[in-house]
């Protein structure tokens, strides 16, 4: 992943003196322009092969701060207005906003249920991923105490393959949930990156830890629902660590996230008003697509990590129609295509059981 | 849900507001918009990249398109609510698509000096930029790198991300990101000097690379 730390663009492994001069010169830069200072890099310290990466990297630096002065111009008003609570800050970052005592720092994701921020816990000192409901669905009294509640439940559970959720709380009408923030990237954006590149013993060894951790939550009562590719973070790891698995040759620690979650940002509660389906119907069981959510339960999430594991292996889930609609009608109607039929070095007599 | 009655009495009502907003009635248009308001709101939500999120709000971008309507609500030649919502529509996403437009109408500028907006013949809209505004040319170099900048930035690794961000734009020390992300300080001068390159080739990457589509 992303090059090698002492490569220098001719090739060559740079000695630690020359690093550690490139990379003051760098930081002295930066924190010269932050000031307000003009400053220019001295790229005669360097060798004369090495001193246009180093403009450009001043260059990039300084394009930075150019971007960052630009934005401080901008009034508070070009945030999502209806978004978060006033920004609060000075003028040097007057686009830093606050939720309860985590400071903002940007979105790390939206789905139909929720967003997701990264935040600063500066009483803790360390990075979290802050949940809240989509700031278009108005939030009742009722629903808010349910978020906390159920945020709570789930907070309770401590597996390693599980991304733990660190508090439960709220800033006025606004909700969140704060859980650990994995650097890693989720596994539906690591297999675009690496399509195919799954061997049989990785997956299965992957996956066989991830129903571990849904069996621990399946025990305290808690249905994850919305088991998918995009839930499953992949945590570096070092070599041994507890709950990690190689893929391809990398230790990661695979982690389900949002466990207990999927109920607590959608509109409606337990009802669905319009027929909007709660859960991703690539991965639905039978009874999700149907919509009968009172059979919806342990086994849903299994049948769900079972199109993981398809789609680890195959390169697509079990089902998936042109539409939504159309994923529903085959989840609940079509033959599954069997793994080895689409990819041939797959043993022959694995078959998901669904 | 209406009845039919009741249905038919709402498009007269809304024919009757654009007669009498074309013929000047400010109240009229504004009720107008504000009946289109969150079907605006829903659309400039689905149609903003993820990378402007944080910068510019659906609400931001339907109250600046409610502005140029507003001021070339002469130009527009329907009589029903669809032909409202789609003009609206197109100014919409005529917004969306030129982010650059994001840093001209945040600076404070004087109103008066734009022209109104022009529907072409073809059913387009284009805001012709009055020629009396200051230095236009290093404004849009400016929100155009700024955009880039964005872009690349918003591809880049988690991790690098992250350091790009605590370092230049939240200006911790090196001590703070380490303890926020886990690293000793000396790790986390490493890493922004990693992500730097990494952004640096990002950047290059993308002016050589294909022509992005247009939105």
């Amino acid at each position: 992943m992303g090059q090698p730390n002492n490569q220098q663009p001719d090739g060559a492994s740079a000695s630690p003196d020359q690093e550690a001069l490139w990379e003051s010169l760098l930081i002295a830069y930066d924190e010269a322009l932050a000031r307000g200072d003009d400053p220019a890099l001295d790229e005669g310290l360097v060798p004369p092969d090495l001193q246009p990466r180093l403009r450009a990297l001043g260059a990039c630096v300084s394009l930075l701060a150019r971007t960052r002065q630009a934005a401080a111009s901008l009034p508070a008003a070009s945030l999502p207005a209806a978004t978060l609570p006033e920004a609060r800050g000075s003028r040097e970052t007057p686009l830093k906003a606050q939720i309860g005592r985590f400071e903002l720092l940007r979105e790390l994701g939206r789905g139909g249920q929720g967003v997701v921020f990264l935040a600063v816990d500066p009483r803790l000192r360390r990075l979290v991923a802050l949940k809240m409901p989509r700031p278009e669905v108005l939030t009742t009294p009722e629903r808010h105490r349910r978020f906390l509640r159920e945020g709570r439940a789930a907070s309770a559970l401590a597996h390693p393959n599980l991304v733990p959720i660190f508090e439960v709380g709220d800033d006025g009408p606004f909700v969140y949930i704060a859980a650990a923030y994995c650097e890693g990237p989720a596994l539906a954006k690591w297999l675009k990156e690496h399509p195919l590149a799954v061997a049989f013993h990785e997956a299965a060894a992957l996956v066989a830890l991830l129903a571990d951790a849904m069996a621990h939550a399946h025990a305290r009562g808690i249905i994850h629902r919305d088991i998918k590719l995009s839930n499953v973070l992949l945590a570096p790891a070092e070599p041994g660590s507890l709950g990690a698995v190689e893929l391809r040759g990398q230790p990661v620690v695979p982690c389900l996230t949002d466990f207990g979650l999927a109920r607590l940002t959608d509109d409606d509660g337990e009802q669905t008003r319009t027929g909007v389906l709660l859960g991703t119907p690539s991965y639905m069981a039978p009874e999700q697509a149907a919509g009968r959510a009172v059979d919806v339960g342990p086994a849903t999430d299994v049948y769900a990590l079972g199109a993981v594991l398809y789609e680890l292996l195959v390169g697509r889930p079990p089902f998936r129609g042109a539409n939504d609609l159309e994923t529903l009608r085959l989840v609940g109607e079509a033959e599954l295509v069997t793994p080895s039929a689409l990819r041939p070095h797959l043993p022959r007599d694995w078959r998901p059981s669904a | 849900m209406q009845t039919h009655d009741a249905a038919v009495e709402s498009v007269v009502e809304v024919r009757r507001q654009i007669a009498a907003g074309r013929g000047g009635s400010a109240d009229a248009r504004g009720r107008l918009f504000e009946r289109c308001r969150q079907y605006l709101l829903l659309v400039a939500e689905r149609e903003l990249d993820p990378g402007l999120r944080g910068k510019i709000g659906a609400s931001d971008l339907v109250q600046q398109a409610f502005l140029d309507a507003e001021r070339g609500f002469e130009q527009f030649r329907g009589e029903s609510e669809e032909e409202l919502l789609a003009w609206l529509n197109r100014i919409l996403q005529n917004h969306a698509g030129q982010e650059v437009r994001h840093f001209r109408l945040a600076a404070k500028r004087d109103v008066r000096r734009e022209r109104a907006p022009s529907v072409s013949a073809a059913g387009g809209f284009e805001l012709s930029i009055a020629s009396d505004i200051e230095t236009p040319s290093r404004e849009l170099q400016a929100a155009e790198e700024a955009e880039l900048l964005s872009r690349a930035v918003s591809a880049l690794p988690g991790h690098y991300q992250d350091v790009i961000q605590l370092r230049n734009t939240e200006r911790k020390s090196f001590e703070e990101i380490g303890e926020l992300m886990g690293r000793s300080p000396e790790a986390a001068r490493k890493l922004w000097v990693r992500a730097i390159e990494q952004l640096r080739t990002a950047l290059d990457d993308g002016q050589s690379g294909p022509q992005s589509e247009q939105r």
